[in-house]
């Protein structure tokens, strides 16, 4: 059996990650802000760097594999948490985790969202945030450049949301080539709208808005896709089942991005 | 009222539902307009299909037609909005089911 980190498992799609990857007999430790194997902030270096080194102590030998899941949406109101959580959080802790990962030739898996194919990108901060590399100094510079926009606005947040989430995918993508030549596997899953505690008590105008995204598996109901949709693709992207499979945007959103972009086969 | 009028009142009144029940169960919709403002064209498959794919395009306002002319019983005028960018367009039914549905409609440059 394996070992495998997850972030953000204390609930929602991670939760659900964890608890498929228990049920198959692996060691799993979950990462999260509390309730969790090692509570940390990972949209802080402190908080990354906590669970490296705390990684690296209790396994010295590997790990199997790696989720980065943890994240905040669009409306979370504060655009720098985004930009921290959503990008750095995953890029920073997976480059500090790869020497374990490469050790017994594991993989890892990022969660994105189907959200990244929709055009509502800015592509400037994405470049920005690709360059960065995982200097603290460019994640500092890009917060600079970030607190000037206004954060009450939703679309704003929506659009620095999206933005951090094509980066990462796009992250995965350049790094793919290089990381599965040191026996690393690493892949992203784009999910749709997931059903969560916040979709559940949501008013009718965000209930509307959803709509607009239709999910075509659902077709006919209010239905939202559920957490273990997308986390039994994490578990099989991660899993050696999975052992030709890299670089690879990984849309889970019951056809939703299809429907939108049937044009775009690759 | 015929299919093409049925057409451009969905699309007016952005009814995504109504646009839906005029097309047969295995319609094709092919848009090549957007490919003028440098975007893929639009393909929608089937009424349920195509009920998903206007109903995310009207309810954000990535697409609507205006100043609309019918022209004879399948073919209309329209100017079709994408994003905010006006094409001159014209739509065809090139082809109907044997229930009178509409089952292939074809929206090109005017």
């Amino acid at each position: 059996m394996g070992v495998y980190i997850v972030t953000g498992g204390s609930g929602g799609i991670g939760g659900k990650t964890v608890e498929i990857l228990r049920s198959q007999g692996h060691e799993v430790i979950n990462v999260d802000l509390k309730d969790a194997d090692i509570c940390a902030n990972l949209a802080t270096q402190e908080g990354r760097d906590h669970v490296i080194k705390t990684v690296h102590e209790m396994y010295p030998d590997g790990i199997d594999g790696l989720c980065c899941n943890a994240g905040v949406s669009g409306a979370c109101g504060n655009l720098k948490l985004i930009i921290s959580l959503n990008y750095f959080g995953a890029v920073n802790l997976a480059h500090g985790l790869f020497d374990l990962l490469r050790k017994k030739k594991g993989s890892c898996v990022v969660t994105s969202s189907n959200t990244i194919s929709q055009g509502a990108a800015r592509p400037d901060i994405a470049d920005m945030l690709n360059y960065s590399q995982t200097k603290p100094i460019n994640e500092e510079r890009i917060l600079k450049i970030i607190e000037k926009f206004d954060d009450s606005n939703l679309s704003v947040g929506n659009s620095i949301y999206v933005t951090t989430k094509y980066a990462l995918a796009r992250w995965v993508r350049r790094v793919s080539a290089s990381w599965a030549a040191n026996g690393v596997r690493i892949n992203t899953v784009a999910p749709g709208n997931v059903s969560t505690p916040m979709t559940a008590t949501m008013g009718d105008n965000a209930k509307a808005a959803l709509a607009a995204l239709p999910i075509p598996t659902n077709y006919g109901t209010d239905d939202l896709m559920q957490p273990e949709d997308i986390a039994n693709v994490i578990v099989f992207l991660v899993s050696p089942l999975a052992h030709g499979v890299n670089g690879n945007v990984m849309f889970v959103d019951g056809g939703t991005d299809a429907l939108l972009n049937s044009e775009k086969v690759y | 009222m015929t299919l093409i009028r049925q057409y451009v009142n969905a699309m007016v009144n952005r009814d995504s539902v109504a646009l839906s029940k005029i097309f047969s169960e295995t319609a094709i919709f092919v848009d090549y307009c957007p490919k003028d403002s440098g975007r893929p064209l639009i393909h929608a498959y089937g009424p349920e299909g195509i009920d998903m794919f206007f109903r995310n395009q009207f309810l954000f306002r990535k697409f609507e037609i205006t100043d609309p002319q019918i022209v004879s019983d399948t073919q209309a005028y329209y100017y079709a909005i994408y994003n905010g960018y006006h094409i001159r367009a014209i739509a065809t039914i090139q082809e109907f089911s044997d229930d009178g549905e509409i089952k292939r409609l074809v929206v090109r440059p005017a």
